[in-house]
């Protein structure tokens, strides 16, 4: 099993790819709810990467 | 845990694949960003072509349409020394049919578009081809200006791409051990902020760009998809055909007998496009017309109906073979468009980011420490990723 050590690494990225593949997909095959849900599943990674590039660093 | 040895195999693969397609990666995202947008951007160029209004005495022919052997007469009125290759409906507008005209049915570069009006027949316009900012990025994103060796040789770039997306994945976990997800490291170094952005952007947009990285070399296969697919299958349909010449023009029976005939055979499908005889989609005796389902996944998915070309009926309607099926639900894949306005814009935004995930890329390589060219220490795994720890201690993997 994985550890401690590694789940805190690829927890973060894991999620972020499978939302991703849902997104990718969703839309792929339906039209509405998948085209809203691919927005959405695109675009946290998007909102997650503008949040960390821009936030000031934490006093460690 | 990775040891130092197989960390430093990994890092030389990042390195290197990474190194030898960034120029062009950029080159392709750059390229890529307009053509995102390519529709939007010939509707404020003017490039697209409209439907006319009808005038009040052919207001009554709003719902009419005439046959598509009216259209061709229309089509090829403008260059009568040309043949149709190809022909089909407008996906913008239901009132409007497009024309490819070419010298000869062999894939040339040579050709013309036209818009035929389905209600009159009349000719509307002929669309800008080979000429334009639009065109240059195009080309720039598709082969280079170099045809099918282009087309091939960034395939093979996409390829190198892949390979340093693995191995950057596999690099993110030493380099991420001290450090918690999204942390950039703004105190140190300028070298180490833009280390740590590029891990960040890096493992954010894996998946996107993996995706679009793979779907775009297998685009680069297409046309020799298609022409082993014409070997190896459509020669076995049209083997009764063996040895008789293409059917000239004169002997060719209505197309929109043709046309119907598919239509009757392919229930609850639309016609997608056609590909008239000798052409790169068609055999020297058939009209082929590709058809296609209505639900968002179907409607990427084509039926060819061989169509006999002096008579109409219908030869064969062979599946697709599994590898054109792959490359034809991956193409929205690559090109973004099949979740809207919002889906594009998102589309930009990571393509974007990659541009930036490569830009740094290249920059940790130009500033390198002084030293760190030659080969790394046996107990550093790469002065990189002993800068990027903190104080300078010994990474425990390089211990191992």
């Amino acid at each position: 099993m994985l550890s401690p050590e590694s789940r805190r690494l690829w927890a973060w990225p894991t999620a972020i790819g499978v939302l991703s593949t849902s997104g990718l997909l969703s839309a792929l095959v339906s039209d509405h709810w998948g085209d809203v849900w691919s927005w959405f599943a695109l675009g946290l990674p998007v909102l997650v990467m503008a949040w960390f590039s821009w936030r000031r660093e934490r006093s460690a | 845990m990775l040891s130092s040895r197989s960390i430093r195999i990994w890092t030389w693969l990042h390195k290197w694949t990474s190194l030898i397609c960034t120029l062009f990666m950029l080159l392709l995202c750059l390229t890529g960003l307009p053509l995102i947008f390519h529709h939007e951007i010939g509707h404020l160029l003017g490039d697209e072509i409209e439907a006319p209004e009808l005038p009040a005495d052919k207001a009554h022919l709003a719902n009419h349409r005439v046959d598509a052997d009216t259209m061709i007469k229309a089509a090829l009125s403008t260059h009568p020394d040309r043949i149709v290759q190809f022909a089909g409906q407008s996906d913008d507008d239901e009132r409007l049919w497009w024309f490819t005209l070419t010298p000869t049915p062999a894939p040339t570069d040579d050709y013309k578009s036209v818009a035929v009006d389905v209600r009159t027949g009349e000719l509307v316009g002929q669309y800008k081809v080979g000429e334009g900012f639009m065109d240059l990025m195009f080309r720039l994103h598709v082969d280079l200006f170099a045809g099918l060796p282009g087309k091939l040789f960034l395939g093979f770039m996409g390829l190198l791409l892949l390979i340093a997306l693995v191995s950057g994945v596999v690099l993110y976990a030493p380099f991420m051990r001290k450090l918690d997800f999204g942390d950039v490291r703004r105190g140190r170094s300028t070298r180490i902020k833009w280390l740590d952005l590029h891990n960040l952007l890096g493992i954010v947009t894996l998946v996107w760009l993996f995706v679009v990285g793979a779907t775009g070399m297998i685009n680069t296969w297409a046309d020799l998809l298609v022409k082993y697919w014409q070997y190896a299958e459509v020669g076995t349909l049209i083997a009764p055909y063996k040895d008789q010449p293409l059917v000239p023009a004169a002997e060719r029976g209505p197309l929109q007998q043709a046309l119907d005939n598919a239509k009757a055979a392919a229930p609850g499908m639309k016609m997608s496009f056609i590909a008239f005889p000798g052409t790169s989609f068609s055999s020297p005796h058939h009209n082929t017309v590709f058809m296609r389902g209505d639900t968002p996944l179907t409607s990427k998915l084509l039926k060819p109906m061989l169509m006999d070309a002096r008579t109409g009926a219908l030869t064969a309607s062979p599946d697709l073979p599994w590898y054109l099926t792959a490359l034809l639900v991956s193409q929205p894949l690559h090109f973004g468009d099949y979740g809207g306005m919002p889906m594009k814009i998102i589309w930009a935004l990571l393509d974007i980011a990659s541009i930036i995930v490569l830009g740094s890329g290249l920059y940790l390589w130009l500033r390198k420490p002084h030293g760190a060219r030659r080969a790394a220490s046996a107990r550093a795994a790469t002065p990189a990723l002993e800068e990027s720890l903190d104080d300078g201690k010994q990474p425990e993997t390089a211990a191992a």
